[in-house]
């Protein structure tokens, strides 16, 4: 018994030296770390509605959507789209709605501008798991990319797919990208609407 | 300690991925841009490295028992370090590899060695040897990336070079087209790919292993004749 | 969470992103614990209850120990731990109840703390942030994902004897070229929506 205590002390004493020094580090890497992923969220906003706004300003306030009363899940195009968050424009130019849908390979989180006349002034997705070279070239930064989310831009509540420019090989991801698209505009047609 | 002969052994005779056969699911998940590639490769060469050195030196100490428990408690550690420098210093590469950074933990390549030569050897070579079995694992990631990602979509050093802006560590690099890539075989770039091309690699080391290992027996025999002639 | 999201992970997890054939998960068992089909069997259960249990325990220790203390840093140090005491227990329980398979599995049973789909669907619960039945939920299904997998594979692996192929891919190459095919066959239900 005097062993496996023993034992116990000495990996648990190893445990504890070991979490101090990840402690150490953590403390060293946390704030950047956090800086960066708010900064993340940011530039996605900013890259599909710019807001002029004085420096250090608020750019983008937030809504409550509970507050709303208007249902957070939306369905556009036959596909079912939640509503995560949604936020207006500081200078009141318009809106940014995140939204989450499902991709080819599991779910995608894309924020959409939305103008003040119901229109999209751009896409920019955040998180998703789609594949390399097919649906995750939505979300990179080629020229192949940048073409089909700029097809989006001037697009109204209504649009489908045969509206915009569909990667080719990835029809499942450029249909889940019309759907959330229409979705966040009709999201803020009904919650401009509620007010 | 050779160097040379560790530095041979680390990177063809004994290879941490194509002979001994360890570490293989990293190899085929994250292969698919040299971005991915060279950042895990380095990744798993420096705690490969920190880890041999840590276990090396404490060796002499920890009782024989839990010593495998202790050996995933300090891999841990530095797994963990290295996971938060890269979301902290080149958040790019940590989403790129996502959840494989933390899974170097359980890398068999790391607690093979920790196991089979850091308990038994003094510091010294056990930093050669993470360096050197590091490489290893490093030239066949970049092998695997280059192949699926040059064959794949006609690229070269994706997310990593670029024509415009030199070495990029955001992941943004385009890489330098070879060819266009509506001619690739975008099949490469999918997990097939990483199964497939890892099984053409594992062929040609066999093939050439095999080759080295006959012309080994026929020189070997060779002087057995010119012996039995003198 | 609805029960159509939950439906939603379990088939993601089985089907859609099998944790072998579409996340690489778990590949060292399954190329070297699938020669025949019951040993591939008793793997898989084995592994699924790991995987359910272990899924279980860390979501606990994540939301009830970790993150109150903010400690989310020492979340692979406490996990690894976790799923290897986990394995201990389930070693020792298998040798007195079902000895038969304790002696079939051999020395794959304690590999499968370095089985990287269940380090990997733990960490895979805290990066989507699934709450308890979420996660347990993953867990078993993408265990039982992992023992589909194996179990058909072991099949194909029985039938590779009788193949004729070059002399150089004996053993692992020609394994890894049927499993990247049977891969190529599950890419057939990407993009399958449920409901």
């Amino acid at each position: 018994m005097n062993k496996i205590l023993k034992l116990a002390l000495v990996l648990f004493l190893i445990c504890a030296i070991v979490a101090g020094i990840l402690g150490v580090v953590d403390l060293v890497t946390r704030d950047r770390i956090k800086e960066y992923q708010t900064n993340k969220t940011n530039r996605a906003r900013a890259a599909v509605l710019e807001v002029k706004v004085p420096e250090g300003e608020e750019q983008y306030v937030d809504i409550d959507l509970k507050a709303l009363n208007i249902p957070t899940t939306v369905t556009a195009n036959g596909q079912d789209v939640e509503i995560l968050s949604a936020a207006q424009a500081a200078d009141a130019s318009g809106y940014v709605v995140e939204t989450k849908f499902s991709g080819a390979q599991g779910s995608i989180v894309m924020i959409v501008g939305v103008s003040n006349d119901f229109t999209c002034t751009g896409i920019s997705i955040t998180q998703h798991s789609e594949t390399p070279g097919l649906g995750a070239v939505a979300a990179g930064d080629t020229q192949k990319g940048r073409d089909f989310r700029a097809s989006f831009e001037g697009v109204d509540g209504s649009v489908q797919l045969k509206d915009i420019d569909a990667m080719s090989g990835a029809t499942i991801t450029s249909k889940g990208v019309t759907a959330a698209t229409a979705a966040a505009i009709q999201f803020v047609e009904a919650m401009v609407a509620a007010k | 300690m050779n160097f040379k002969r560790q530095l041979k052994e680390g990177v063809i005779t004994n290879n941490p991925i194509l002979v001994q056969q360890l570490g293989m699911c990293a190899t085929m998940a994250i292969t698919t841009s040299l971005f991915n590639g060279l950042g895990m490769g380095l990744s798993v060469l420096i705690i490969l490295t920190c880890c041999n050195v840590a276990v090396s030196a404490v060796r002499k100490f920890i009782p024989d028992e839990i010593r495998l428990a202790i050996f995933v408690v300090i891999i841990a550690g530095f797994v963990t370090i290295v996971d938060l420098l890269l979301q902290a210093f080149i958040p790019a590469l940590s989403e790129s590899l996502g959840v494989f950074i933390p899974l170097i933990v359980v890398n068999c390549i790391i607690i093979g060695r920790a196991e089979a030569f850091c308990q038994k050897n003094p510091i010294g070579p056990s930093f050669v040897d993470g360096i050197t079995q590091g490489l290893g694992y490093t030239v066949v990631l970049v092998i695997m990336c280059v192949i699926r990602e040059l064959l794949g979509s006609g690229r070269f050093g994706g997310g990593l070079i670029d024509l415009a802006k030199g070495i990029t560590l955001d992941g943004t690099g385009e890489g330098i087209q070879i060819f266009n890539s509506d001619f690739g075989a975008s099949i490469l770039t999918l997990p097939v790919g990483g199964f497939l091309t890892l099984g053409f690699l594992f062929a040609a080391m066999q093939a050439a292993l095999k080759k080295a290992a006959k012309k080994k027996e026929a020189a070997a025999k060779n002087t057995e004749k010119e012996d039995e002639a003198a | 969470m609805s029960v159509t999201k939950y439906l939603e992970i379990a088939i993601g997890a089985i089907l859609i992103n099998n944790f072998i054939f579409s996340q690489f998960l778990g590949c060292c068992p399954f190329l070297g614990c699938s020669s025949k089909v019951e040993t591939a069997t008793g793997m898989g259960l084995a592994v699924v209850f790991v995987m359910g249990l272990a899924s279980a325990i860390c979501y606990v220790v994540y939301d009830f120990l970790l993150v109150p203390l903010g400690l989310e840093f020492l979340k692979t140090l406490a996990f690894i731990l976790v799923i290897a005491a986990l394995v201990q227990f389930v070693e020792m329980f298998l040798k007195k109840a079902v000895p038969s398979l304790y002696s079939a599995l051999g020395i794959y049973l304690p590999l499968i703390t370095t089985n990287c789909a269940v380090l990997g669907v733990v960490l895979l619960n805290v990066q989507n942030s699934y709450n308890f039945l979420g996660s347990v939920i993953y867990g078993i299904t993408g265990g039982l994902g992992f023992m589909l997998a194996i179990v058909l594979f072991a099949s194909v692996r029985e039938r590779i004897a009788y193949a004729d192929y070059p002399e150089c891919f004996e053993g692992f190459p020609i394994c890894l070229v049927s499993a990247g095919l049977v891969a190529l066959a599950f890419m057939g239900f990407s993009g399958m929506q449920i409901f």
